[in-house]
């Protein structure tokens, strides 16, 4: 099929081996143009990112591992031994891996959703290096194609898999939309500074910001625009807050039952505390009170766990469109390789129809030439289709190129410069 | 025309009704996007059918579709799927399509096996005013329904959250919030139909200078009724209580209706039947 794939992932490398492999935007462009410049290569597309680096070719003729293995040794300056665990695919597998990247299926986190963006960004560094052919182009495009499809039709991507962004989904799941809740922020420090990342991006913009060491609370506050509070926070706070994040390093419970109740009996909505913190900040009997969540980090670890095997029980699915993704290409590439005799047949075809046209319209009155060229080109159709169902057919089912090379011969002209070119294609596929 | 409205397209709603059902459920089982969107358009184009029906009704029998049980049992159907395809537009509720869908299908049969030929019409259900306070009585009946469905989901994600239970109905149900901003639209819009829906009835008896009998046993479950709603809507108004505890109040409520619709049905049509 000419395609192949060369690579490192986070299945096979340790994290160094993948830094040292990761080429940044500087490096790809002529790195994709020393693939195509030193090697038997028609086409070339360099996936980088932190899990993985890959080259995807489409050569003339396939290379040995060794050759594949010094190509990716040359353009990331793995030494010998470091790629000797990179894998490569070729031809359908290649195709499966490549689908199964853009799916998700090949990620560290299953199903997440980055990876497709990054794949759509490679692919078009490399159309503006003009260094994908036909093969690529297709293949690139089928497989965004596929990644969308995976994630339109399973749940693969759905439920969150890390502990900051389930805490974020629970919220969204009580309150539906974030924008215009308030939330409380225990603690200033790195596990609560991230999770203010994951709530301000769903909308939050009401906060007040609780800490032992206030200057601290104040950079956090001065950083996601709210206002520093007292700590432990007050009855006030608890009744203002819809959402409480806490994550400091207190060895005791910083929020109380008392405080808690205190608080709700100022508000009639829901409430959610979000405890990061271990040990715990809140108080377990809190879980106790009317209308109120409390979730420490085991529920969310819980919750991720559910979330995954969710998404592997939807991987199965994934993988069949996938495969039936492969399936397709393969189909649409064994009718391609017999386009340029198809092409050839129908401009034959049509010359001869124009000539005879012209030769014979005046035979007919001039009212009826409109409908003597839409017969001709309504014969000349009919007989182009039965030729180009048997040569797609002997492509397609015998996997057959004799039939199409016989018939590029027979409709060779003496002045056509274009027939050596489709029999040296037809050549090299039959050569593979 | 008569075999028309009465039974073939009365038919092809239950048929067309009971394929979306069966499509949902086993979306409910393989989750796809594409696939919901197509049941969602779908939807739609069945709320189409059930307004060409209610046309078909009105032009042939010169009366809105309340003669009888039957037509009664579809017309709550109708209105019950018509909030639901307006909230589906508004809201993205996936899987909370499947109970209200399972209770029009409900309905459709019971309204087909009681027959929707009107063979003895009371006349308290004749007259413009009549008709008006009846259809306005089953729109806001409809809300009121949709209002203990929307409980119903509030009271189901919430045991799920505190349960720390990620299963389908977690993923599949609207959030708590949602759900809650959709019980007290549906129950404040029920509230004030059933509320009109009265003043009407009560003016015009107080018009004709004396009402009936009949007319006046089926108005006490109605004022009940309209008693009830009004309480909790100022509950859930003024918060006076937790929202799950106004959720559950919701699910009575529906409950309530129903047993006191079927109470008010019965007296009109049963007990006094011309």
């Amino acid at each position: 099929m000419r395609i192949e794939t060369i690579g490192i992932n986070h299945k096979t490398s340790s994290i160094e081996v993948r830094d040292k492999a990761a080429l940044g935007p500087d490096r790809i462009g002529e790195a994709l143009n020393h693939l195509l410049h030193c090697h038997n290569n028609e086409g070339a597309v360099i996936l980088s990112t932190c899990n993985r680096t890959e080259i995807y070719l489409s050569p003339l003729h396939h290379g040995s591992d060794e050759k594949l293995r010094a190509l990716l040794s040359d353009i990331t300056s793995l030494s010998a031994e470091e790629v000797s665990s990179a894998y490569i695919f070729r031809d359908e597998e290649a195709l499966n891996h490549l689908f199964r990247v853009s799916s998700g299926l090949d990620s560290q986190l299953l199903g997440e959703m980055q990876i497709l963006a990054q794949l759509k960004s490679a692919y078009h560094t490399a159309l503006d290096q003009a260094t994908t052919n036909n093969i690529l182009n297709k293949a690139f495009l089928r497989a965004i194609e596929c990644g969308k499809e995976v994630r339109h039709r399973t749940a693969i991507s759905q439920g969150a898999i890390s502990v900051a962004s389930a805490a974020v989904q629970l919220a969204t799941k009580i309150f539906g939309t974030l924008e215009g809740h308030h939330v409380l922020l225990v603690g200033a420090g790195e596990t609560a500074r991230l999770a203010t990342k994951y709530l301000a991006a769903s909308g939050v913009k009401d906060w007040r910001v609780s800490n032992r060491t206030e200057a601290n609370a104040k950079v956090v506050a001065d950083l996601i625009g709210g206002r520093v509070t007292s700590f432990p926070p007050s009855e006030d706070d608890l009744a203002w807050a819809d959402v409480v994040l806490s994550a400091t390093s207190a060895n005791e419970p910083v929020i109380t039952q008392k405080v808690v109740k205190a608080g709700k009996k100022r508000r009639r909505s829901m409430q959610l505390f979000l405890d990061l913190a271990v040990p715990r900040d809140v108080e377990s009997l809190v879980k106790n009170i009317g209308d109120t969540f409390l979730y420490t980090v085991d529920d969310f670890q819980e919750m991720v766990a559910t979330n995954m095997k969710a998404r592997e029980r939807e991987a199965v699915r994934a993988e069949k469109i996938v495969q039936r993704t492969v399936e397709e290409f393969t189909e649409w590439y064994q009718e391609n390789r017999v386009a340029p005799t198809i092409r050839q047949l129908q401009e034959v075809l049509e010359s001869i129809r124009i000539a005879e046209v012209d030769r014979n319209v005046k035979r007919f009155k001039e009212a009826d030439h409109d409908q003597v060229d839409r017969f001709s080109k309504a014969l000349m159709r009919k007989v182009t289709n039965h030729f180009v169902a048997n040569l797609k057919r002997s492509s397609l089912e015998e996997d057959d190129l004799s039939i199409a090379k016989a018939m590029t011969l027979a409709l060779a002209s003496d002045e056509d410069d274009q027939v050596n070119e489709v029999l040296e294609q037809l050549n090299h596929e039959l050569s593979h | 025309m008569n075999l028309t409205v009465y039974i073939i397209l009365p038919v092809l709603l239950i048929l067309a009704s009971g394929g979306l059902l069966g499509y949902w459920i086993f979306l409910f089982f393989n989750p796809d996007r594409k696939q919901e969107e197509s049941a969602t358009r779908f939807g739609f184009y069945l709320s189409l059918l059930f307004l060409l029906w209610g046309l078909g009704v009105v032009l042939f029998q010169k009366q809105a579709p309340v003669l009888n049980i039957g037509q009664l049992l579809v017309f709550l159907g109708v209105l019950i799927w018509w909030g639901q395809t307006y909230v589906q537009r508004r809201v993205r509720q996936r899987m909370l399509v499947i109970l209200p869908l399972a209770v029009v299908v409900v309905l459709l049969l019971a309204g087909m096996i009681n027959g929707l030929k009107p063979l003895h019409i009371p006349e308290s259900v004749l007259g413009g005013a009549a008709t008006f306070h009846i259809m306005l009585s089953m729109a806001g009946v409809a809300m009121l329904l949709g209002s203990g469905v929307y409980g119903a989901g509030e009271l189901t994600l919430h045991r799920q959250i505190k349960r720390r239970s990620f299963g389908r109905w977690f993923t599949h149900l609207p959030s708590l919030g949602d759900m809650d901003k959709l019980r007290r639209l549906t129950l404040f819009s029920g509230w004030l139909m059933i509320i009109v829906s009265l003043a009407l009835a009560l003016g015009g008896m107080y018009m004709e200078g004396g009402a009936n009998d009949p007319l006046i046993s089926h108005l006490h479950p109605m004022l009940t009724l309209a008693g009830i709603i009004s309480l909790l809507v100022a509950a859930d108004k003024f918060r006076w209580l937790a929202q799950q505890k106004l959720a559950f109040s919701s699910v009575l409520l529906s409950a309530l209706v129903l047993v006191l619709i079927v109470l008010s049905v019965v007296e009109i049509f049963w007990r006094n039947p011309s």
